[in-house]
């Protein structure tokens, strides 16, 4: 189910009267909002519902597992090996064989071994990287003895199903979800203003926004970028990276302002992340759930920056590396993490980001505008189909003299509304949020009724899916 | 659960009550909210609500089953309620909407 649509805006609202209708009975409200969730996952495919099913009952027997052998150091590693290979063998399964088994081939072949490995249609479920790392994330935790093994499968089965952050993140930790699922609701503690303008925002940026860019120059652009020179190519770069961050930002925007509707909390994901100075700066600001999931769960055990210089390189390189194949099966992924790896690990050695830091006003916008680009620049590759089309586009960006299709002001316009979100004070929306928490609320809805029937009718025809459901 | 757990999470509990200046509001305004903003939506989206109940409908294999019939009561109330908001003039502002942009795009 997609989140700009009418039949999650029905589904929402019942959701909504139940789950607070039945908040004086804690099984009951956990029981139905499992069913909520999993029937919302089930509407792409039901078939979905039991691998999420099975994805859950894994990290709770782990769990339990750990607990019950506390104290056996050994035991509770193997438990915690265990699940985790369970919970990334999945992953592999559904993500990462047919591009596995695929460059296997082409790797026979070109080494003269004609051989023709199996290769299966594997349909790749929806979400499956982000309840991934949510259940590796709660094992470890339980087994580095941050939270307590949940006894209650109910409870598990809520925090890796929890629908508004199932598909598409945040990557919501258990340390954040659990306490918020065991203490009773608290029907007189809603941040219902915040949560309009959040889910207002993010349908603004992905109906508006993200889709107009997509359809009316990004796919087009990167479809075929052999026919387009210096500007089109540029505007496209550019145009592409508005369109992810209003179609990613949005979904986390939404996200959270539905799970504060129904009393829960999540943190921030994004955080203006094109107004880094840094390219350290910039993963501090995009995507910060995954990014510190990276951080805590794979740079700080491979020792972080405590091991000497070149050994943090090898670690932000390699995190960064398997960051990127957490995006998707390809090459173009894996060069995107490449190139941010090394991004940080020069920017490491050179002290950019501490000089960076210090500058002038006028120093702070030259960073700005040289990591934005760079940041473009790996878009490049995780936007292309394949190496071909990335190298034909760096190619034709050099082609000054090429006509431009794509110099309009609608687009422009655009890329500037887009961008306009990072230079704004940075706790814009929780203003706006505040101060429509004082008049009524009555009115706050109906303003919000009526933004939402305006930007159902500026979109495009058609609802796209969200980039981030295919990782 | 082993105290830093707490810590972050009461960390995170308070950052946005800090961050909302302790404006948290109760459930029956919050119902309210979401009531007056459904309503308001639906006066001015009343045309792809109607699209939407008649996609329902249309989606259900037997019209005889009490899905089927549901399905219809909802198509019945959407074309009457898209019939009352054409009258009011509030129908016509979503396609005045889409044009003025068709105009930006292609102007």
């Amino acid at each position: 189910m997609l989140f700009p649509t009418l039949d999650f805006g029905v589904f929402f609202l019942v959701v909504f009267a139940v789950a607070w209708g039945i908040r004086n009975q804690p099984t009951g409200r956990k029981l139905f909002l499992v069913a909520a969730s999993y029937f919302f996952y089930g509407y792409w495919d039901w078939r979905f519902c039991f691998l999420l099913a099975v994805s859950s009952l894994i990290n709770y027997t782990a769990g339990m597992a750990l607990a019950r052998y506390e104290g056996d150091e050994r035991m509770r590693k193997w438990v915690v090996g265990l699940a985790v290979a369970l919970n990334l063998g999945i992953l592999g399964w559904f993500k990462y064989y047919g591009f596995f088994i695929q460059s296997l081939n082409d790797m026979l072949i070109s080494a003269g071994l004609e051989r023709e490995l199996p290769l299966f249609e594997i349909i790749l479920p929806v979400g499956i990287s982000f309840f991934t790392f949510q259940g590796i994330s709660y094992v470890v935790d339980v087994y580095r003895r941050v939270i307590p093994a949940t006894p209650s499968l109910l409870n598990l089965l809520l925090y890796i199903s929890f629908f508004p952050q199932l598909v598409a993140g945040p990557i919501v930790r258990a340390q954040i979800f659990l306490p918020q699922i065991e203490a009773p609701p608290r029907p007189d503690r809603i941040f219902a203003s915040l949560g309009a303008v959040l889910v207002v925002v993010g349908l603004f940026k992905k109906v508006v926004i993200a889709n107009y860019l997509a359809t009316e120059m990004v796919d087009i652009v990167f479809y075929d970028p052999f026919f387009y020179g210096t500007v089109d190519l540029l505007l496209a770069v550019w145009g592409y990276a508005v369109q992810i961050y209003c179609d990613f930002s949005a979904y986390s925007d939404i996200a959270i302002g539905v799970a504060l509707l129904l009393g829960f909390r999540f943190q921030k994901n994004f955080n203006q992340p094109y107004r880094a100075i840094s390219i350290q700066d910039f993963w501090r600001r995009w995507h910060i759930s995954l990014s510190s999931w990276l951080r805590d769960y794979l740079y700080i055990p491979l020792g972080g920056s405590r091991v000497g210089p070149v050994k943090t390189y090898r670690n932000l390189l390699v995190t960064m590396l398997l960051g990127g194949i957490w995006h998707g099966a390809a090459w173009t992924f894996v060069v995107w993490g490449a190139l941010h790896g090394i991004g940080l690990a020069l920017e490491r050695a050179s002290g950019w980001a501490r000089r960076a830091e210090s500058a002038s006003l006028l120093g702070k916008a030259i960073a700005v505008v040289l990591v934005f680009h760079f940041v473009c620049l790996a878009w490049i590759f995780f936007r292309s189909t394949d190496f071909e089309y990335a190298w034909t586009y760096l190619v034709n960006l050099t082609d000054v003299g090429a006509p431009s299709e794509f110099a309009r002001p609608f687009i422009i316009g655009l890329i500037a509304i887009g961008m306009s979100f990072h230079f704004v004070p940075h706790d814009t929306v929780e203003r706006t949020g505040r101060l429509l928490a004082r008049v009524p609320l009555v009115l706050t809805g109906a303003l919000a009724g009526l933004a939402i029937a305006l930007i159902d009718a500026l979109g495009p025809e058609g609802v796209a899916p969200f980039i981030y459901f295919q990782f | 659960m082993r105290s830093d757990a707490n810590i972050v999470f009461e960390r995170h509990r308070n950052e946005l009550d800090v961050t909302q200046g302790g404006r948290a509001v109760g459930l029956g305004r919050t119902a309210a909210m979401i009531a007056a903003g459904a309503v308001v939506a639906a006066l001015f989206a009343s045309a792809p609500l109607r699209d939407w109940a008649f996609e329902l409908s249309f989606a259900v294999e037997n019209p005889d089953s009490p899905l089927g019939t549901v399905s219809s009561w909802i198509l019945a109330a959407a074309e009457t309620w898209h019939g009352w908001m054409e009258d009011l003039g509030s129908a016509g502002v979503y396609q005045d909407v889409r044009l003025w942009l068709e105009g930006l795009r292609y102007g």
